[in-house]
């Protein structure tokens, strides 16, 4: 059987994590850039108002900011390697003037003919005020050779 | 008042079919994008390449970002992001053009919206994406 697993190619190991990246604070400036960048113009997230009237503390960050983060990061752990699977689920808002820390964990490597390197991915938010980080999100990646 | 749409279709089972439009992936679109979420000049090597979530910008487009906000209306309160799926077949490049569709269902209790875009070039579809929105009710403004 050809499990596509060659001794030439450095697959990663199950277990083997990725550089953590940390990001922020996030300023308003960013949350506006990514709103533009992306078309999510959704005031949830530039209005205090409507972020106040929806029960939050804060203006949330773009969840799917966080999301983008994530792709740099798994490029400079391996170059080699290409996404061509993600899915997220938000758990908790990360506001405005927050920072967050992307982590990530080889969880599977699959023995197929072109194998799938599955990644759990989580992203933390930061108050900024030395406590411990809330999980804000968990993504699950799927990786392929390039 | 949201303005009607057009190329709308809604099936037998309520699910509201959009599409297809062009969209374009357009190098000073993804510049900005990547400018956006933490790309660094050591990470643009390859850099043909669409970003991943990239996608999310057609999202936005005029047809089916009205088409959500109507439903959203429809069911009295925000949208709050709560899940967000991209399936890639093939890579997508920068400075090609593209056809999107997508099917937007409404679910209830809990209310969400399930929109699930396909993303596709000569008939081959390139790209699945799936968006599940929650939608939660606004307090009213304090006095």
């Amino acid at each position: 059987m050809n499990t596509g697993i060659t001794d030439t190619f450095a697959w990663p190991q199950t277990g083997e994590h990725l550089p953590k990246r940390r990001c922020g604070p996030v300023d308003m400036q960013a949350i506006e850039r990514y709103a533009h960048a992306s078309g999510d113009t959704n005031p949830l997230h530039l209005d205090l108002t409507i972020a106040l009237r929806a029960g939050l503390e804060e203006r949330p960050i773009h969840g799917m900011l966080m999301v983008g983060y994530f792709e740099p990061m798994i490029l400079a752990w391996r170059q080699d390697l290409e996404l061509v699977s993600l899915s997220t689920k938000f758990l908790r808002p990360v506001f405005v003037g927050q920072t967050f820390e992307l982590s990530g964990r080889v969880i599977r490597v699959t023995p197929d003919e072109r194998p799938n390197i599955i990644l759990r991915l989580m992203a933390h938010g930061f108050k900024g005020d030395g406590a411990a980080g809330d999980l804000a999100l968990v993504a699950e990646g799927k990786l392929q050779q390039k | 008042m949201n303005e009607p749409i057009e190329d709308m279709t809604a099936d037998a089972s309520g699910a509201l079919r959009l599409g297809p439009f062009p969209v374009s992936a357009k190098r000073s679109d993804v510049e900005a994008f990547r400018a956006a979420t933490g790309w660094h000049e050591a990470d643009l090597k390859d850099s043909v390449r669409v970003p991943h979530t990239f996608p999310m910008l057609w999202l936005s487009g005029a047809e089916l970002r009205a088409a959500i906000e109507a439903k959203v209306q429809s069911l009295g309160g925000i949208a709050i992001h709560e899940s967000q799926t991209f399936t890639y077949q093939k890579p997508l490049d920068v400075d090609r053009d593209y056809l999107l569709s997508a099917e937007i269902e409404t679910h209830t209790n809990p209310d969400r919206l399930s929109v699930r875009v396909s993303v596709s070039e000569m008939n081959d579809v390139l790209l699945d994406i799936e968006t599940i929105l929650r939608v939660a009710g606004v307090n009213e403004p304090s006095p």
